[in-house]
């Protein structure tokens, strides 16, 4: 599936918008759309109608339709959510079978066991 | 943000009889220190406040045969708080074309409002960790240990009930490691995000000797 979202057909991206802002956050918007492939604009574009829709009170039925793509939008491109690849990842690790737990972990289940559940500890329920 | 739990120590003799407890008005919130200003501040301030808003829970670890502060209450050695949460994911850009165009159809179809945000395709239901701190006066003797089996088991309690496929972090720079040696991982391109699976928590808790 593309990343990239192109207008329909019948829409021309003829305006323009215009914005300023830091050197560090202009850094971290360049980096963010190229990891996903896309042109800074593009990338602000999606993010921004994203946010539309977030913040949209109400939704009529007319409105659904140009709803559904900028959900779709967001769940591709927001910067507010994972990459499709650290998607794959942390579904990895709640799909996969898990490792035994670590010696650190082991540790501290024995230091809980003996401490928390001991004859004189105890715990909540 | 959650401290890092403190390194494990033998058990010494002597040791203090510990219990946990959902955070209540005996306890001294004003008295906590942790060496965080602004975890000491999240205790004093939002706890009770978002606890009674059933935002989050904390819960304290206290000491039996602690004497009262001196406003009377029970001293806190350590707490953690908490909250439901949802991992944002792209999971919904990964299906096939056809599948999400169906299940957009299918939200669609409802009248308003919209039923769901397609969740759980673009959000993945977790238990947010947010804090973990245990008292300065406490440093080196484990409690950071217990506090954090102690957020997982709860943790995996709740899970049984509502679903929750792990718990999820924001460590602070100090702590990334330790949790990773935990078994905690970092996902995504946040950082210090971490995640451990529910799978990998109940693999764990099937230690404890409850």
């Amino acid at each position: 599936m593309s990343l990239k979202r192109e207008a329909s057909p019948t829409e021309t991206k003829a305006d323009r918008i215009y914005i300023r802002c830091t050197p560090r956050h202009k850094e971290k918007i360049e980096s963010a759309a190229r990891t996903l492939g896309l042109s800074v604009s593009d990338y602000l574009l999606s993010a921004a109608l994203a946010t539309v829709e977030e913040m949209r009170p109400t939704e009529t039925r007319a409105e659904k339709a140009e709803a559904s793509e900028a959900l779709r939008e967001s769940a591709t491109v927001s910067t507010e959510r994972l990459s499709p690849i650290d998607t794959k990842r942390l579904l990895a690790q709640i799909f996969a079978q898990p490792d035994e737990p670590t010696p650190r972990m082991r540790q501290a289940i024995q230091h809980y066991n003996r401490t928390i559940l001991g004859k004189r500890g105890g715990i909540s329920e | 943000m959650s401290d890092p739990p403190v390194e494990d120590t033998a058990a010494s003799t002597g040791e203090p009889t510990l219990y946990f407890e959902l955070l209540a008005d005996h306890h001294d919130v004003a008295t906590f220190r942790c060496g965080a200003t602004f975890l000491d501040w999240l205790l004093q301030h939002d706890a009770h406040l978002l606890a009674d808003a059933d935002v989050n829970r904390t819960f304290v670890l206290a000491e039996r045969e602690a004497a009262a502060t001196e406003n009377g209450k029970t001293p806190i050695e350590g707490y953690f708080t908490l909250e439901a949460g949802v991992a944002p994911t792209a999971f919904v850009s990964l299906l096939p074309e056809d599948t999400l165009s169906a299940l957009i159809a299918a939200r669609d179809a409802f009248s308003t409002p919209p039923p769901c945000r397609l969740s759980p395709l673009t959000e993945i239901p977790v238990v947010y960790l947010a804090y973990l701190a245990r008292d300065r006066r406490n440093r080196g003797r484990g409690y950071g240990d217990l506090l954090l089996i102690e957020a997982l088991r709860q943790a995996e309690l709740a899970s049984r009930h509502i679903g929750a496929a792990g718990v999820f972090l924001v460590s602070t720079g100090e702590g990334e490691r330790l949790y990773t040696d935990y078994g905690f991982r970092p996902y995504g391109d946040y950082d210090r995000k971490m995640f451990l699976s529910m799978r990998a928590i109940r693999e764990a808790l099937a230690l404890l000797t409850l």
